[in-house]
């Protein structure tokens, strides 16, 4: 189905081009979600994705991926556009409770069938900077090798190694 | 030994973070915004496009008719001049392209 809204896109049909952004809306978000942990930056980032994907669709090759792996692609980008912005501003709240554990805090009431089981370990992912938990996810929950993170996140290999150590470290502290 | 205990609990740790990362997945709320939404946002990027790429072309025609016309005049009036036109225009346009792409780069990082 994106296969014919894609060419239908490719020739000049924007009902087709609207029609693709949001079937692949909320994969976008969901894959950003995952590492922001934050409702209002995830859905800043996928709105972001929509508009440079519909600025540069002419670059898309539909040969070379699926239409979603390329929103998935943009999205990565930008986020790590985010995460440099992030670190020149570094601004932290001290003592209040940060955007991260309200989205947990959310979660955890809206979700169905709740157990309380899951608080621990995205409590402890939640109290990770962005730019640790980042590679984390990436190795842990996707299965990226530390190569191709670093190649996603367009830092040295040590710089990878090195936050993962961290960013388990924190996690082993957190959960014992 | 320590090392052995740390794997093991690194690989508690992966399973717990690829089951708490599932859990969000699954009970994570989204706001899909209506397909009018994104009718209006093709519309939009698109009408912002096509004003640039016309203002570009615009730009573009009116460099090529101002250095058009003084590579005629000068070399109707004076050969040299046309020389001396035609070395600046060859060393000092790439140069003035370069500078105002490097200018929209640090625009864009600066602006992120």
């Amino acid at each position: 189905m994106d296969e014919d809204l894609v060419l239908k896109a490719k020739m000049g049909n924007h009902e087709a081009l609207a029609q693709l952004l949001y079937r692949n809306y909320e994969i976008v978000y969901k894959y950003l979600i995952k590492f922001v942990l934050n409702v209002n930056v995830a859905e800043d980032i996928t709105q972001e994705t929509m508009v440079r994907a519909i600025e540069k669709f002419d670059l898309y090759n539909a040969q070379k991926s699926k239409f979603s792996t390329w929103l998935i692609t943009i999205s990565q980008n930008l986020y790590m556009d985010h995460l440099r912005k992030v670190k020149r501003e570094s601004k932290y709240i001290e003592g209040s409770i940060t955007q991260e554990e309200d989205f947990i805090g959310r979660l955890s009431v809206q979700a169905k069938e709740y157990d309380g089981s899951w608080n621990a370990i995205l409590n402890a992912l939640s109290k990770l900077s962005e730019e640790i938990r980042h590679p984390v996810v990436l190795k842990h929950y996707y299965g990226y090798s530390l190569e191709e993170i670093a190649s996603k996140m367009s830092i040295p290999l040590g710089t990878v190694k090195s936050r993962i150590h961290n960013g388990l470290k924190t996690l082993r502290k957190e959960l014992e | 030994m320590e090392e052995n205990k740390n794997g093991n609990l690194d690989e508690v740790i992966s399973e717990k973070i690829k089951g708490g990362i599932d859990f969000i997945d699954q009970n994570v709320k989204i706001d899909i915004p209506d397909i009018s939404h994104f009718r209006l946002m093709v519309a939009s990027v698109e009408e912002k496009k096509r004003q640039r790429l016309n203002k570009e072309t615009f730009i573009f025609m009116l460099s090529a008719i101002t250095i058009l016309s003084f590579e005629i005049l000068a070399f109707s009036n004076s050969f040299v001049s046309f020389i001396i036109i035609q070395s600046m225009a060859v060393t000092l346009l790439p140069l003035a392209g370069i500078i105002g792409a490097v200018r929209r780069k640090h625009k864009k990082v600066n602006l992120i």
